[in-house]
């Protein structure tokens, strides 16, 4: 069971328009209709009845007619959507996918689960869809066609192959008719034949189709190529004006994306989501993960928390998510050595307080030349005439400084110093006299004196 | 008072919360004697609380030997509202790593109790500094649990005057800064009573150097 084939029937009726009204697409002369979907065909209306009849049944029937260009985007965006269950997706026609899903098994354990959940999140997009499962992509393609139920043993499949009707295989219809007249409908009956009779009195592709089928020929469509970037967009059934609204359909949006990166092995660092307003006006929201990511669920539980402090100013009518920076993937560093007792990355701990609190609630500490307020660590020894000696420093500075009372002066003890540090003369010229004292409760401080003689506490040594 | 209320406060210590043995090792403090006081080391996975009478009593100072330790390996390092700002040429002398540093800075005691927690259960911080004041025990109890599930260290920083509330934390220490460097009080510790402890002389008030 290597091949899983999935065919959307009514995909040019259903993508973008999910409302349960009797709708219908017509021919390319607007005269006789095509296709229909369950509601119209509740009321009468078939494929191939004339547009006049069908109105007289169904007189609140919705028409259209194929929208190649849509259907081609309706296609590409399930393709995405399916990487999230498999890495080679291929496109057979406008309607129907292939995806490897043997080497997804161990993954999901077994691959009942993997249809299952992958049924289940067709179901949620409430399009209408048939399955096929097989050992070989043109058997799997015609059980999906012939609506079989799905079986998962191999010997059970191969008798289902067997009463696959001959029209399934795509041969030419003056074969098919030819067949039909000898009393041959079914591949069982075709196969009790001697090949070498099939081989010269019939169209070569009827025998190319039938060894396809039971796995004597290869035959594979090419792969599907994800795009280089990724930037998906939906228009709202209906307006929403709630913040926690734009959940339900960024959560598919999320599924298409989490498929993608799967199938280029990204991930991703930023997500960029705008929102469109009545009036053309756009809302942004940046969302990022500080180490990448590209599973939906870790990307929804980031959205939840920044849309639970997100006020939407208008109703949204169209959103449209895009990636704005990929990392690609790399193998985890795995040593079998250490137990690993840590759950979470730090990455993804830094990106839940980030978005929590904001970017600017996360500080890092190092020595550089311009890290602290006051430009102390721009000031210079005037003493070495070099940059900043490494004389003791307290652990803990107070800023701004605190200038002292005459009286504090008074108390203190002077233990060390002075250090004279200033700055260049070319920036706001500084000068400054440190001492290390002892504050009367036992802490050392560090204080300094301007040249105005006023005393400031700049720090603490404990 | 009830036994179930004793244990809700933390003051009834019972052995079926002890692990057979440490989950991880205990981690030196870098003073010999208070090594000793605290059976080794300092413990994680266990909630660890500072007490001190005013800010920068050597609690840093204090805990300067521990960083210097374990940043050297791989894991944050978090500051959850410090007082003051560390000074980080001052840590990179006393041979910390910055790399992993990061400090945080909250706008309400939620959020602050929100990220402690956060960090202390994720397992990826080796290190979580926490400064508290009034908080409520219930909110301490929760940090001790995340903590459990982290098995980080965690400490909490908070003033002297809570000495006398109860808390789920399995060390409390008591800091007094004293012109000869800290004296460390321990008022509760795991598996033992409590104990004046030792007076340690710190380097981070060393004040030869300048």
């Amino acid at each position: 069971m290597r091949w899983l084939v999935v065919y959307f029937p009514l995909l040019a009726l259903e993508w973008e328009q999910q409302n349960a009204v009797p709708r219908a697409l017509l021919d390319s002369a607007a005269r006789r209709i095509v296709l229909v979907n369950p509601q119209a065909e509740a009321m009468g209306v078939v494929p191939g009845q004339a547009l006049a009849t069908a109105l007289s049944l169904a007189p609140d029937l919705q028409t259209g007619s194929y929208d190649d260009e849509l259907l081609e985007r309706a296609i590409n965006t399930l393709a995405l959507e399916l990487g999230r269950w498999s890495g080679r997706i291929s496109c057979i026609d406008s309607l129907t996918l292939l995806a490897e899903v043997a080497s997804m098994q161990r993954y999901f354990k077994g691959v009942e689960p993997l249809v299952n959940e992958l049924r289940h999140a067709l179901e949620a997009q409430q399009l209408s869809f048939r399955l096929g499962l097989a050992q070989r992509p043109r058997a799997a393609l015609a059980l999906a066609r012939a609506q079989a139920p799905l079986k998962f043993d191999e010997a059970e499949i191969d008798q289902q192959l067997g009463q696959l009707p001959l029209r399934l295989l795509g041969v030419p219809s003056k074969d098919l008719d030819a067949l039909r007249g000898l009393g041959i409908e079914r591949v069982d009956q075709l196969e009790r034949l001697p090949r070498q009779e099939i081989g010269s009195r019939f169209h070569p592709d009827l025998l190319l189709r039938l060894d396809e089928l039971r796995g004597r020929q290869e035959w594979l469509p090419p792969a599907f190529k994800p795009p280089e970037y990724f930037e998906q967009h939906a228009d709202l059934q209906a307006e929403i004006s709630y913040a926690q609204g734009l959940l339900f359909p960024l959560q598919r949006i999320l599924g298409r994306l989490e498929g993608y990166l799967n199938l280029r092995q990204q991930h991703a660092l930023v997500l960029a989501i705008s929102l469109w307003h009545r009036d053309k006006t756009e809302s942004r929201l940046r969302l990022g993960h500080a180490g990448g990511c590209y599973k939906a669920d870790e990307w929804l539980a980031l959205l939840r928390l920044k849309l639970e402090r997100y006020r939407l100013t208008q109703p949204v009518l169209e959103i449209s998510l895009r990636v704005e920076q990929f990392r690609a993937w790399d193998a985890p560093a795995q040593d079998l050595f250490t137990p690993v007792s840590s759950q979470e990355s730090p990455e993804q701990l830094l990106s839940r307080i980030q978005i929590r609190l904001g970017s600017s609630a996360i500080g890092e500490l190092a020595v550089a030349q311009t890290h602290l307020p006051g430009g102390v660590a721009s000031l210079m020894s005037e003493r070495s005439g070099t940059e900043l000696p490494y004389a003791k420093r307290p652990l803990w500075l107070v800023e701004p400084p605190q200038r002292l009372s005459g009286a504090r002066v008074a108390k203190l003890a002077l233990s060390s110093g002075p250090e004279r540090i200033q700055t260049h003369w070319w920036s706001n010229a500084q000068q400054r006299d440190y001492f290390t004292v002892d504050w009367s409760d036992g802490r050392a401080a560090w204080v300094f004196r301007d040249p105005q003689q006023h005393w400031y506490l700049h720090g603490w040594f404990s | 008072m009830v036994l179930a209320e004793l244990i809700q406060q933390g003051q009834v210590w019972r052995a079926h919360d002890a692990p057979a043995r440490p989950a991880k090792a205990l981690l030196a403090t870098g003073f010999p004697e208070l090594d000793s006081c605290l059976s080794g080391g300092w413990m994680p996975g266990q909630l660890i609380e500072l007490l001190m009478d005013q800010p920068s009593s050597g609690e840093l100072s204090l805990l300067l030997p521990l960083l210097a330790q374990v940043s050297q390996q791989p894991g944050l390092i978090i500051w959850v509202d410090p007082p003051m700002h560390p000074y980080p040429l001052a840590l990179a002398q006393a041979g910390v790593r910055l790399r992993d540093h990061r400090v945080i800075r909250t706008q309400s005691l939620d959020e602050r109790l929100w990220v402690l927690e956060q960090a202390l259960k994720s397992g990826c911080a080796p290190i979580v500094m926490g400064w508290l004041e009034k908080v409520p025990t219930k909110a301490l109890r929760r940090l001790q649990l995340a903590v459990q599930q982290g098995q980080g260290l965690a400490f909490i920083l908070r003033s002297a005057e809570w000495a006398s509330q109860s808390s789920p934390a399995s060390f409390r220490l008591h800091l007094k800064a004293q012109a000869q460097g800290v004296k460390v009080d321990l008022l509760k510790r795991r598996q033992a009573w409590p104990t004046e402890g030792p007076l340690l002389a710190l380097t981070g008030t060393d004040r030869r150097a300048l």
